[in-house]
């Protein structure tokens, strides 16, 4: 292993039991086998699956790599074999350095001691002293954002505080090589979330890092490397975050679905580009052609609706609206019967990824939701680079005199 | 906790071993005067007692941590242990006295404890301690079975936590 790289995982992989008095059964035969120095059974027994297969990667120090995949994907558990916390059925795990976790934040705790108790417990667990703890008990106190509540039992705590006073431990006693994270920085609210961040960034700066998220725009500002994964099998591995972020919301199928009171129905809706000779491309639409949306719409008798058109992005957030107008500029009110409407989306400077097209009717009276329309025409945006950012935009600078 | 977090997984049974201690020591505090209002009269060996207690302990948590990882896995193992302890207790001359003679008096004396318990008992009543030999080779077996025990406890933990919930 290189002097600077402190994680290397080589083929590992680790199975786990569907049914329980089986998999205890199992668990009594490692156990032997465990005691006797032999090595672990290498294939699957009987109701046994892979939870993480054939997973492979090495880490430098100030590098970061962050995990993403469906639930039950083997994200946590690949986390809990690198922790030492079970072994690997096959493979090699290598760490070089001090291991630091923030998972499973506040889990020490005793309910009925006092938050300042629970400080120096917790610390002990991480393998502190009372007296390193001493020295910056204040700053966690701080940090946690609890100092009326220091000297009461954490069982009256919320649960954000708890968690809150957990990280706080964590973060301000350790100071980790590596850095496993798992899904702790959705915790609290948002000014404390922003304090989380800054501190794993600081301690970022000389660790390696794995940590895993679903949240994606966190995925693509932290992690430099991104590993995606389906079913314990690796799928990707790039440096490129966007890249990571489309395929895995590739995986997730986008179905349709409608709602609202009625009255008004989408039956069609197609795209078209003037990219690829003005052909609608069925699917795929290159980075920066001019697209039109064809849509029919059936509007009950007695009803009239305005029309609101969106694109929305693969985890279904609306990254662009369109609401669709008269040439006067006041909203284009469509009464009762079918209609075919043409309605231009302008340049797709959209980042490249997959989106659909949303479709909403509102009572022109009322305001009344009638129809949304979600998951439209499933689309991919292409282009030669993946941004980090939702919209691209390449422009020419002007040269000003200096 | 365990499954969650990884920290020395020895903390767990040193806590359990200074949580005994303490209930023994306050225990010892209520024997002695107990002992002179009984009119017994203890002569200076009665310091050796708590050292066959730690020894008690010690084989105690030798057997504990030899039976520890089935005893985690097997939920059912754990709850039927002080059970089965409080049956062993009945072959220890504690509430009865040692039998003589018969399959009842080679039980008792096939009880690792027997000899232990006779020892403190002894030394704690100013008489004489008529089973140092066999406690000598008790001790010698738990030191043994003390280390066996760690290093199972050691090598199987992460066996176990696997198989816990996460």
């Amino acid at each position: 292993m290189a002097a600077d790289q402190l994680i290397s995982v080589e083929d590992v992989s680790k199975k786990f039991c569907r049914d329980l008095s089986t998999s205890l059964r199992y668990g009594f035969f490692d156990l032997g086998r465990e005691m006797l120095g032999k090595p672990r059974t290498m294939e699957l027994r009987d109701k046994e699956f892979w939870a993480v297969r054939d997973a492979s990667f090495e880490l430098r120090r100030g590098e970061c790599l962050g995990m993403i995949g469906h639930n039950g994907a083997g994200k946590t558990t690949l986390l809990r074999m690198l922790n030492g916390l079970i072994k690997p059925d096959r493979g090699r795990i290598a760490i070089r350095g001090q291991v630091g976790a923030l998972i499973a934040l506040g889990a020490g705790f005793n309910p009925i001691l006092t938050g300042r108790e629970n400080i120096y417990i917790n610390a002990a667990v991480l393998g502190l002293s009372r007296k390193a703890v001493d020295a910056r008990i204040e700053e966690i106190i701080d940090f946690a954002g609890v100092e009326q509540f220091i000297d009461m039992p954490v069982q009256h705590y919320s649960s954000g505080m708890n968690v809150r006073l957990g990280f706080a431990i964590a973060a301000i006693l350790i100071e980790p090589d590596i850095l496993f994270l798992d899904e702790v920085l959705a915790v609290g609210d948002i000014s404390f979330t922003i304090k989380c961040l800054n501190r794993v960034r600081e301690l970022m700066r000389d660790s390696a890092v794995v940590f895993v998220s679903h949240n994606m725009p966190l995925i693509s500002s932290f992690g430099a490397r991104v590993l995606v994964m389906a079913h314990g099998q690796r799928l990707l591995d790039t440096d490129q975050p966007g890249v990571a972020i489309n395929h895995y919301y590739g995986l997730a199928r986008s179905k349709q679905q409608v709602s609202g009171a009625g009255g008004a129905e989408v039956l069609e809706a197609r795209l078209e580009s003037d990219t690829d000779g003005g052909v609608p491309v069925d699917g795929t639409i290159r980075q920066g052609g001019s697209t039109w949306l064809t849509a029919r719409l059936h509007v009950d008798d007695g009803v009239q609706v305005h029309m609101n058109v969106f694109v929305d992005d693969a985890s279904m957030a609306q990254v662009l609206g369109v609401p669709v107008r008269e040439p006067g500029g006041a909203a284009m009110t469509l009464g009762p019967g079918e209609h075919l409407l043409r309605v231009p989306l302008g340049v797709m400077e959209l980042n490249a990824g997959r989106y659909s097209i949303m479709i909403s009717l509102r009572d022109a009276g009322s305001g009344e939701l009638r129809c949304r329309h979600q998951g439209l025409t499933p689309f991919t945006v292409l282009a030669e680079q993946v941004s980090w950012s939702k919209f691209v935009r390449a422009t020419v600078s002007e040269r000003l005199p200096l | 906790m365990l499954a969650k977090l990884n920290f020395p997984r020895e903390s767990l049974i040193v806590a359990g071993f200074w949580k005994l201690l303490f209930g023994a020591g306050i225990k010892l505090l209520v024997l002695v005067p107990a002992l002179l209002l009984l009119g017994v009269q203890p002569d200076w060996r009665i310091v050796l007692v708590p050292l066959v207690m730690l020894a008690i302990v010690l084989l105690g948590l030798a057997v504990g941590l030899l039976l520890t990882p089935v005893g985690m896995l097997y939920g059912d193992v754990a709850r039927a242990l002080p059970l089965a302890t409080q049956l062993l207790m009945y072959l220890t001359p504690v509430v009865f006295a040692m039998p003589s003679g018969g399959v009842m008096e080679r039980l008792f004396m096939l009880n690792p404890m027997t000899s232990l318990v006779l020892t403190a008992r002894a030394w704690a009543t100013g008489m004489e301690a008529t089973m140092l030999v066999p406690m000598a080779w008790v001790l010698a077996v738990t030191v043994i079975m003390l280390l066996l025990g760690w290093l199972a406890y050691r090598i199987t933990m992460p066996v176990i936590v696997e198989r816990m919930s996460s």
